[in-house]
């Protein structure tokens, strides 16, 4: 219900953005920054780093909000903005690791989805991985989103979506075991 | 799935400065009204108090002298001719002209239009009076100058209330 009134909110913010309207628009940030920035938060531990990309991502949305057709969410339109915003900039500095490392066509063979079990500590694992890897692992695991989401979002494949996921959950399992046998 | 909470720790979150601190930019961004233009709005409407206390005392003046022309027997048509132009001569002796640089391009180009009016207005005034025969000059010719005054004193008006001329 809650959640109900929230996209209908969104949605009349959306529209009376595209007429200008600031405060709208105003709202539509108060009502996304914190889940976008915690999320690219993820990928520089530098603030200033990440206030720019959130920044930009805002502001591209609300200069390109008459393209959004609302066939997905507000948020995971936000979401691809900001990666593209950190992707363009990583390109730029020559650090973006190639979601091309993956193949298409891997099957899913591994499935750990009712083994794994989240630890804190894992985080400081998933810093260590490659930027897709951790992006694909918070979009499903923290943020909720589905793999056709995550693909469209990354512009991969869903079945690369899968495999991803699963890898990085067997890495993270793993080093988390060695870690606690080693303490 | 993971819930946030259990993800995402306080150093993951801005802080409200931070908050803050992007929204101005974006704001910035998107040609929001800023802190200055809220000034300067404000700053406009003191002006235009300011214009509308002048005119009005102008007005007075105007009135007074007229009925003081009439009380002394004399010309009404050059009294009040004269009324005006003390009026006007009054207004510009306490407004000084100003025009910064912080005007947008639209409201340098009204300004301009409005002192090109304000200096054809004083021409049209001074061949108006070259004209006349001092105190001896049609009613057709008398009614034009008491416009050209009118229009010269809500011109000076409008520049006040634009910031255009300060007092």
């Amino acid at each position: 219900m809650a959640n109900q009134q929230a996209s209908s909110d969104e949605t009349s913010w959306i529209e009376q953005s595209k007429n200008g309207d600031q405060k709208a628009f105003r709202r539509l940030y108060d009502a996304n920054v914190d889940r976008l920035y915690r999320f690219m938060k993820q990928f520089s531990r530098n603030d200033a780093e990440v206030e720019d990309w959130v920044q930009r991502a805002f502001i591209k949305a609300f200069n390109g909000l008459q393209q959004f057709r609302g066939n997905a969410r507000f948020t995971s339109w936000l979401f691809r903005i900001a990666l593209n915003e950190m992707q363009s900039d990583r390109r730029r500095m020559n650090l973006v690791s190639s979601v091309h490392s993956f193949d298409d066509n891997m099957r899913d063979t591994t499935n750990v989805h009712d083994e794994f079990e989240w630890d804190a500590t894992m985080k400081t694992f998933l810093h260590r991985l490659d930027e897709t890897k951790r992006m694909v692992f918070v979009l499903y695991e923290v943020e909720g989103y589905s793999h056709y989401e995550i693909a469209s979002l990354l512009g991969f494949g869903e079945s690369t979506s899968r495999t991803i996921l699963s890898r990085t959950k067997q890495w993270l399992k793993k080093q988390w075991e060695s870690e606690r046998r080693a303490s | 799935m993971i819930h946030p909470d259990q993800f995402y720790s306080a150093d993951d979150y801005p802080a409200d400065r931070q908050r803050a601190s992007m929204w101005a930019r974006i704001r910035r961004e998107m040609g929001g009204p800023s802190r200055f233009l809220f000034l300067a709005d404000r700053r406009s409407f003191f002006h235009g108090m300011a214009a509308s206390f002048l005119v009005m005392f102008a007005a007075v003046g105007v009135y007074t002298t007229a009925r003081g022309a009439i009380e002394y027997s004399q010309p009404q048509a050059v009294k009040l001719d004269r009324a005006y132009q003390s009026a006007i001569r009054e207004f510009e002796r306490i407004a000084i002209q100003t025009m910064d640089g912080s005007q947008s391009e639209l409201s340098k180009e009204l300004s301009l239009t409005r002192k090109e009016h304000l200096e054809l207005l004083d021409k049209a005034i001074n061949e108006l009076k070259l004209e006349t025969n001092s105190n001896d000059f049609s009613s057709l010719k008398r009614v034009r100058l008491r416009q050209l005054y009118s229009l010269k004193l809500k011109l000076l008006q409008e520049m006040v209330e634009q910031g255009e001329i300060e007092l």
